[in-house]
């Protein structure tokens, strides 16, 4: 087919991914019409769950998303931010230390490969 | 034996560097990176000078023995874009002097701006 | 006589491409008396005739193989008159003319979306002029086939970029960029030009095929190589060597953060032709191969990682540009690990290179969309902070749409292009080793979940009332939008197709070293 894309072990085609999609999308609107539909508009049957708080009011700012994350991930950010001062310097000191890095690894490993 | 020619383009190189990691003012950086160039300069000359021999710009040369002429027409292209890298630099230097009012590159850094 | 003119043409085609933008960058001030269209006109006039002349180049590439043209020669096509190549020689195979072709393109659109965006900056013909310019450092990065012709051409391509990451001069941050940039390109365009001194002292010799049929694997030669190598990594921007991308990109025009992300795909080109071409048969290649995977590693994991508590809304898509860059030299960096093993080349290395081949590609169109869609918001609301968007989808709905098309390729979720390149990575990196595998899945999770946040932020939320009055952006720079998001849904729908036209041949070409020598030597 045209829009088949062959890789090493199995094959691509995104018109077929589109058609399962599709069927997937009617499967799951067909479930999702069994729901039922004497419900209460305007009571708390209808409003958002929030851990069974009050949602807020003011704007949720895209630095509050993923808090979790950042807390878990704390240590690890510490650690990168520090790499990440903003001076010119320091990205002149990490380039010499790569060139540096590369050499060595070069003439250590052409003695250990010949 | 190495020559005295090398040896002062491998001092210089790393007086050059030095300077670009531990000065902050961005005038001395400029100047590291003027003198890693002026090192670099010296290198690719030194590259193609033969003892004793003449320019190569005669057509009926008197001596036999002539220096190479592309390691010259090397350097004089990297004169020239060191002179533009240079200029661009400096003028960069003005407006950040003029917006900050300093030079030191400690007090005005932008620190990355993660929340 | 017509005839005659298009032989002409089609002579000198590889020193054309590199001359128009050049020549058209000095005229660009000259015409700003008549008025600012004319300026504008002109660059994009002139982008599209280079755009016509590089399809024609790769497609005489693709069918009578490498072109090649020496600079100031009677015969162009005579490049060796002694046996020795003594002029400067460009020598375009299949994938510089897809380096070409991937660039001039976005420049292009970039151009046409400056032409709105720009409109209101007073000194906007130095812009185009600088535009131009870079466009001819890029070109000219792309088809040289001499060492020392691409250094002057990389410092052509940074001093115009650095004048055109200032050109907001009145904000403290864009200078500051600039002058990071400016130091940055210039200790790696001095460690490049070491390291040619360093191989011209040896050999005698700039050509690149020249060089590479010439070598004897001295101690020099891998001094060379290191610096050749860390060079090209700090312009491409790869971690620990990225952080100029954030601010650079962060600060720059939104046009010229588009065009910077292929400004520095052609140093990955640079890189690529110097391990390949150059330094192909060294035994110790392997070691620079493991560097290249490490740097592709950490390029991905740390970039995006970095990206995700990022504010500033160009920024974050910077960081993503450094993570995306990772997936490229992995890609590339495994097939260059097995290139002396012709089972494990064929089993695998193939389909890596080809995978961080087209990946290239689809880069540059998603992450050209993205950066120019961040640009419309900047244009509407004034701002580049994420906090203070919200809402947008309702008020900038067309814009919003080409988003998400954006979000869901770079994120290589199917149907669109980036899953393609992303799923040859995968499936021949995991045959190569495992672990480097599940990092790119991790890594493309994580981008993901960033680019929910920019959208929510930006697109959804509860709408805030200042920006009530926010337009949907002009046709004109809605017209390079909807260019590149067909685009990305053309090379989404047919990526066999695209693969075995543009990728394939490009692969071949930077595998055939023999080939590339041996039309020099």
């Amino acid at each position: 087919m045209m829009t088949t894309l062959s890789t090493i072990r199995g094959f691509w085609d995104p018109v077929l991914w589109m058609a399962a999609f599709i069927i997937v999308i009617v499967i799951t609107c067909y479930i999702r019409s069994l729901g039922k539909e004497e419900y209460k508009r305007g009571t708390e049957q209808t409003m958002v769950f929030f851990s069974g708080n009050i949602p807020p009011k003011e704007l949720i700012s895209s630095s509050n998303i993923y808090w979790g994350f950042f807390k878990a991930m704390e240590k690890y950010y510490t650690c990168i931010r520090r790499f990440h001062t903003g001076m010119v310097n320091d990205y002149v000191y990490y380039f010499i230390v790569i060139v540096i890095v590369i050499i060595a690894s070069l003439i250590i490993g052409g003695v250990l490969w010949m | 034996m190495i020559d005295i020619q090398f040896l002062t383009v491998v001092i210089l190189i790393s007086v050059g560097i030095s300077t670009l990691v531990f000065k902050k003012n961005i005038i001395k950086i400029v100047m590291g990176i003027e003198i890693i160039s002026s090192s670099i300069n010296l290198f690719l000359i030194s590259l193609g000078y033969r003892e004793g021999s003449v320019a190569p710009i005669f057509t009926n040369a008197p001596s036999v023995k002539m220096v190479l002429p592309t390691p010259q027409a090397l350097t004089l292209t990297n004169i020239v874009i060191d002179l533009a890298i240079t200029a661009l630099m400096l003028s960069l230097a003005v407006l950040i002097y003029n917006y900050y009012g300093t030079l030191s590159m400690k007090k005005w850094r932008l620190v990355e701006r993660c929340s | 006589m017509e005839v005659g003119r298009e032989m002409f043409i089609i002579e000198h085609l590889p020193a054309l491409v590199i001359a128009i933008p050049l020549l058209a960058a000095f005229i660009a001030p000259l015409l700003k008396r008549f008025g600012k269209h004319a300026v504008s006109v002109w660059s994009i006039l002139n982008l599209s005739i280079v755009e016509c002349l590089v399809i024609v180049l790769g497609y005489r590439v693709i069918k009578d193989g490498i072109q090649s043209y020496a600079i100031g020669a009677s015969i162009p096509s005579l490049l060796s008159p002694n046996g020795l190549p003594v002029r400067i020689i460009l020598e375009v195979d299949a994938i510089s003319s897809f380096m070409g072709l991937t660039s001039i393109s976005i420049i292009l659109l970039a151009c046409i979306y400056s032409a709105c965006f720009m409109k209101k900056y007073k000194s906007v013909e130095r812009y185009y002029s600088l535009l131009l310019l870079m466009a001819a450092g890029i070109m000219g990065m792309a088809f040289t086939g001499d060492m020392f012709n691409m250094f002057v051409f990389l410092e052509v391509l940074s001093i115009s970029s650095a004048g055109l990451i200032a050109f907001y001069a009145y904000k403290g941050e864009a200078i500051e960029a600039a002058f990071k940039y400016l130091v940055i390109s210039s200790i790696s365009a001095l460690m490049v030009l070491f390291a040619i001194a360093l191989l011209y002292g040896q050999y005698g010799l700039l050509n690149i095929a020249a060089l590479g049929a010439a070598f004897r694997f001295t101690i020099l030669d891998k001094i060379a190589l290191a610096l050749l190598v860390s060079a090209f990594v700090m312009k491409c921007g790869a971690v620990p060597l990225h952080m100029w991308v954030a601010d650079a990109y962060g600060e720059a025009p939104a046009p010229i953060s588009a065009s910077l992300v292929v400004a520095s795909q052609i140093s990955l080109y640079a890189l690529f032709r110097i391990c390949f071409t150059l330094f192909g048969l060294l035994p110790a290649i392997q070691i620079i191969a493991w560097f290249i995977i490490l740097f592709g590693l950490a390029s991905m994991f740390v970039g995006v990682t970095m990206a995700m508590p990022q504010k500033d809304i160009k920024r974050l898509m910077a960081y993503h540009a450094i993570s995306q860059t990772g997936y490229m030299l992995l890609g590339v960096g495994v097939g260059l690990a097995v290139i002396n093993d012709i089972n494990a080349l064929n089993a695998f290395g193939i389909a890596a290179m080809e995978g961080g081949i087209f990946h290239i590609i689809n880069h540059a169109m998603y992450k050209g969309l993205l950066f120019l869609v961040a640009g419309a918001i900047i244009y509407r609301t004034g701002t580049k902070n994420l906090n203070e968007m919200g809402g947008l989808g309702n008020r900038m709905p067309i814009t919003a749409v080409l988003f998400l098309i954006g979000m869901l390729s770079i994120t290589g979720l199917p149907p669109f292009n980036g899953f393609a390149s992303k799923l040859i990575i995968y499936e021949s990196v995991f045959l190569f080793n495992p672990i480097l595998s599940v990092v790119a899945m991790i890594v493309s999770i994580l981008t993901l979940a960033s680019f929910v946040k920019v959208f929510y932020s930006a697109f959804t939320g509860q709408e805030q009332s200042k920006y009530k009055d926010v337009k949907e952006i002009p046709a004109i720079m809605l017209v390079p939008l909807l260019i590149l998001a067909f685009l990305i849904i053309l090379f989404g729908l047919f990526p066999g197709i695209i693969l075995k036209l543009l990728v394939k041949p490009a692969v071949q070409a930077l595998l055939d070293r023999a080939g590339y020598i041996g039309v020099v030597v």
